[in-house]
């Protein structure tokens, strides 16, 4: 362990080593909780094999029910000056002021070059019902009329956070599943890491047979992920 | 989008072209309507009562603009079925059992249109449809072609033994001692709808095919009346009969059989059939439409649906939207639903005025009319077409066609898309991934940056969830530019293709533009445009003049149209890309689709590049298309980008920002690096910076004696590559005059 600190090159005065035995899941869990950790970084794979998926890894496990903020590397090959391009959701939630703030301050660290802020919005909220070229019409007026309400949002939230850094924020309005919809965006725009909120609730056995938000990229994930647990809840 | 004037204005303005049209297709409903009635096992008169309240009704409170509606030739062997199933071979009690299953299934049509499941045809793979709609077309030539010869009584355990007692039906005919009239008017009326169109006699083609042959067949009795000295040779068991007392042809509906099996077989049949036909048509004629409106799809299902309520129980046939009569409406000049009420009311008139001369019509002769449409559904024609689908194709309309001929109806297209899926199942490369999420959202829709939209699609795409990206591209309002992306698929079905090409085709009517990109990589199940793709694995990935997708045809007739060199094979080797700083943390893995051309004597290489980054799980591969060229003079290293706000930020800090002196504009908008600053300066003259300030943003590289060009994160499409291919040679020209 100490030659593998040492061929990376990590400082051994800052740096605590923790023992411990016991099943990994909760031991770590407990580990995290103890040592009031801020940030736990996992390994773990892109796509799980079909069993694997439904029992449930470590790294998925411990996302299903963080107790603090997690990073799950998909990619150890990558070098750090890599992370060029970050993907932070934007769902209009308590959580998402706090994912934003450590995407940007992430962004900051590593000299990311674009930072996007992906708003989901369901497509129910469009209240419009497309009939025929006439309501067609509306219903695009109303989803402009929403995205504009929702970058305003987002400003809202930036403008108190210093925006210092060389980053590019931009925001995009997706209508579409809330969980999906950003993954498969993280995916197109080559992102390198992904950040979205930590789950309300546990996730239990039945939302992998019926996904929804955070499952969706937990069973197919486009790139590293950060999920981001708030301190006060 | 013009406006059209609505309501009584309407009316004013465009009524008397309605009715004209409306006239029209009434000349067409009118020896349908009996037709189909008789062909399904009911009284003629069924077939009128379903034209008259379909059109009222469906006019009044419909959501489609010019579609006709009436009965349709697909219910007829569902209706048949149920008649002889459901009156236990008495065609009468049938009759009314039957018409009680019609009431219940326009309540459930009407329900269909509350829930919005007006995209419920769309679910069904195209293979199936077409094989059970050549199953009906099959199934009415083997009832009708034998009322056609005038022999009846003539049974068969199944559809197969009836179509092979035809050639039995023939002899007796040509055999029989008497001259065989009633065959003979059959034939003649299978003629004439077969080279109707032939025909180009301006009078002749003043009266519709079918109308010619009511008028024939009237004609003809008038001639044994008033000419000839023999008696009218066909007897009266082989004419149509219409009351002459209209009230007597109204027959009320039974429910007594609601609790029976049948009873539900015969409710979902119907269901099915009628809703298929109707959707199927509205979408088609959507397309027809010249002022671009598009059809209320769920409104129009209610109507459809209450309309074949009421039609049923007063003894009519369900009340379907018909794609012939509609397409003959809108070639007619219709524009507004005022033509289906007036054919309707045509129709009623003609009921009134002339029903003792339509009880002389010859049923061979409406059995002429049904043999052909029956061979329309089931040209070889069509069987052609699913063999150049491809194999899968054809396999899955065989299989419907055959399943729907021995089975029914229902079971048949049950059949069809338990085969669809085990043939797409086999085809397809990720069949785990398949498995895991065959139900999933698999679409994402985003505006880009320059207001065009791009809608992506992921892993499988097929008919299972086709809908999902129906949605998105309904979605999609007129005058947009949508780029729709399928380089995350492993898997795209026939149905999903052909659903794409139609899409195509109502965007450009639309005044909107529909570019699909991510293709090329497939590998097609067959040469035909709407054969399935599938993604190949990239170490099998040699691709020998294999068939172009869409965006390939069309980057070839660019290339000759700009007289540059195109190849779509892969030139897995390009060592001139990886010098450039843009490819250092990339590995090339492939380019392709190459062009290669000319200009001022500078050789210029445009092509799709894919690569990657980082290896094994951490790879991720990306596709870009690039321009490259060696321009005549000795040029610095360099690169250049659009600068953004946070550059500019950097760039005060020190970071190695080169800005030219006296341009501020320039230095403002981009970024430019590069060690060697002198060769810079003397690289950017005036003209040079000129060129960049006015023309849009691209990133440039130069690796000492090449530059690179390229632009988005993704493959550009057929405008992006025209607007590369272009901006490529104004630099060259700027390059070659500054020189």
């Amino acid at each position: 362990m100490r030659s593998i600190l040492e061929r990376v090159g990590i400082d051994e005065k800052i740096t605590e080593i923790i023992w411990k035995e016991g099943k990994p899941v909760e031991t770590l869990n407990k580990a995290c909780e103890e040592a009031k950790v801020d940030l736990l970084i996992l390994g773990a794979s892109k796509n799980e094999a079909l069993f694997r998926y439904y029992i449930g890894s470590i790294a998925r496990k411990i996302s299903r029910n963080p107790v603090c903020s997690l990073l799950l590397i998909t990619e150890p090959n990558k070098k750090e000056s890599n992370l060029n391009n970050i993907v932070v959701t934007g769902i209009d939630h308590i959580k998402t002021k706090t994912s934003i703030k450590a995407a940007l301050n992430f962004s900051n660290q590593f000299k990311a070059k674009e930072v996007t802020i992906v708003e989901e919005v369901k497509p129910s909220k469009v209240k419009t019902r497309i009939d025929d070229h006439n309501s067609l019409r509306e219903a695009y007026h109303e989803k402009e009329e929403l995205e504009k309400e929702e970058n305003k949002r987002i400003q809202n939230i930036l403008m108190p956070l210093q925006m210092k850094g060389s980053a590019k924020i931009s925001m995009k309005c997706v209508f579409g599943k809330e969980g999906y919809s950003i993954g498969h965006f993280a995916e197109i725009w080559g992102a390198d890491l992904l950040v979205m909120n930590s789950p309300d609730k546990k996730l239990g056995f039945l939302d992998r047979f019926f996904p929804h938000d955070l499952e969706y990229v937990l069973s197919d994930m486009p790139c590293d992920l950060m999920i981001v647990h708030p301190k006060e809840s | 989008m013009k406006e059209v004037p609505k309501g009584l204005e309407g009316f004013k303005k465009n009524g008397l072209r309605n009715m004209l049209s409306g006239f029209v297709v009434s000349l067409i409903a009118l020896p349908l309507a009996l037709g189909l009635a008789l062909a399904s096992g009911v009284p003629p008169m069924a077939g009128i009562i379903s034209t008259i309240v379909g059109g009222i009704i469906v006019s009044i409170f419909g959501g489609s603009y010019v579609t006709i509606s009436g009965p349709g030739n697909g219910l007829v062997v569902v209706i048949l079925t149920s008649v002889i199933v459901l009156g236990g071979g008495n065609l009468i009690v049938g009759y009314a059992y039957t018409l009680g299953a019609i009431v219940v299934s326009g309540g459930v049509i009407t329900l269909l249109g509350f829930l919005r499941l007006g995209n419920l045809s769309d679910f069904f793979p195209s293979a199936t449809i077409q094989g059970m709609l050549s199953a009906i077309g099959l199934i009415i030539i083997a009832k009708q072609i034998h009322v056609m010869f005038g022999v009846s009584g003539v049974e068969a355990p199944n559809n197969f033994m009836l179509l092979a007692k035809i050639p039995t039906t023939i002899v007796e005919v040509i055999r029989s001692a008497s001259i065989p009239w009633v065959a003979l008017l059959g034939v003649l009326s299978l003629g004439i709808m077969a080279y109707y169109a032939k025909i180009t006699n301006r009078y002749f083609q003043a009266i519709p095919a079918p109308m010619w042959i009511v008028l024939i067949a009237i004609g003809f009795y008038y001639y044994f009346e008033w000419f000839s000295e023999m008696e009218f040779p066909i007897d009266s068991s082989f004419l149509i009969q219409i009351p002459i007392d209209i009230s007597e042809s109204f027959v009320l509906a039974d429910f007594s059989q609601w609790n029976t099996g049948v009873f539900f077989t015969a409710v979902i049949s119907i269901t099915l059939i009628a809703s298929i036909e109707s959707l199927l048509s509205i979408n088609a004629v959507d397309k027809l439409d010249v002022y671009k409106r598009k059809a209320n799809v769920n409104k129009d299902l209610k109507a459809l649906g209450v309309s074949t309520m009421l039609s049923g129980l007063i003894g009519g046939l369900p009340v379907v939207v018909v794609i012939a009569r509609s397409s003959v409406n809108v070639n007619q000049g219709a524009t507004s639903r005022w033509a289906n009420f007036f054919h309707a009311l045509f129709v009623c008139l003609f009921i009134l005025l002339f029903s003792q001369l339509l009880n002389l019509i010859p049923l061979s002769a409406l059995a002429g009319i049904l043999v052909f449409t029956g061979y329309k559904l089931a040209s070889p024609a069509k069987f052609i077409q699913m063999y150049q689908f491809g194999k899968d194709q054809f396999v899955i309309f065989l299989v419907t066609l055959l399943a729907t001929l021995l089975f029914g109806l229902i079971n048949g297209i049950v059949i069809g898309i338990l085969t669809t899926f085990v043939i797409q199942f086999f085809l397809m490369e990720d069949k785990i991934g398949f498995l895991r999420k065959p139900f999933r959202p698999n679409t994402l829709l985003y505006q880009e940056e320059d207001g065009k939209l791009h809608l992506s699609v992921k892993g499988h795409s097929s008919f299972l969830n086709y809908l999902r990206l129906k949605e998105k591209m309904d979605s999609i309002p007129p005058g947009k530019h949508l780029i729709l992306d399928f380089s995350l698929t492993t898997f795209v079905d026939n149905s999903v293709m052909e659903h794409i090409h139609h899409y195509r085709d109502s965007f450009e009517k639309k005044n909107s533009k529909l570019e699909v990109i991510g293709l090329d990589i497939h590998d097609s199940i067959s040469s035909h445009p709407f054969a399935a793709r599938r993604l190949i694995r990239l170490t099998s990935f040699i691709k020998k003049g294999g068939v172009l997708t869409n965006r390939q045809q069309k980057l070839k007739d660019f290339s000759k149209e700009i007289g540059w060199k195109f190849k779509t094979n892969s030139v897995f080797k390009a060592p001139l890309l990886e010098a450039f700083p843009f490819f250092r943390t990339k590995t090339i893995d492939h380019a392709y689709n190459v062009f290669n051309g000319e200009h001022k004597e500078v050789p210029i290489t445009l092509m799709d590049v894919e690569f990657y980054e980082g290896e094994f799980i951490a790879k991720e591969v990306h596709k870009h298309t690039v321009l490259l060229f060696s321009p005549p003079m000795k040029i610095p290293r360099f690169r250049l980008d659009k600068e953004r706000i946070f550059d500019r930020l950097a760039g005060m800090a020190g970071f190695e920002d080169h800005d030219i002196e006296g341009y501020e504009d320039f230095s403002r908008r981009f970024k430019l690096q590069g060690e060697d600053i002198e060769g810079i300066k003397k690289f950017f003259t005036h003209e040079i910076i000129l060129f960049f300030e006015s023309h849009p943003y691209y990133h440039l590289e130069s690796d000492g004696e090449h530059i690179l060009i390229l632009k988005s994160q993704r493959v550009a499409t057929i405008s992006e590559v025209k607007a590369l291919a272009v901006y490529g040679e104004e630099l060259i020209d700027k390059l070659v005059t500054s020189a």
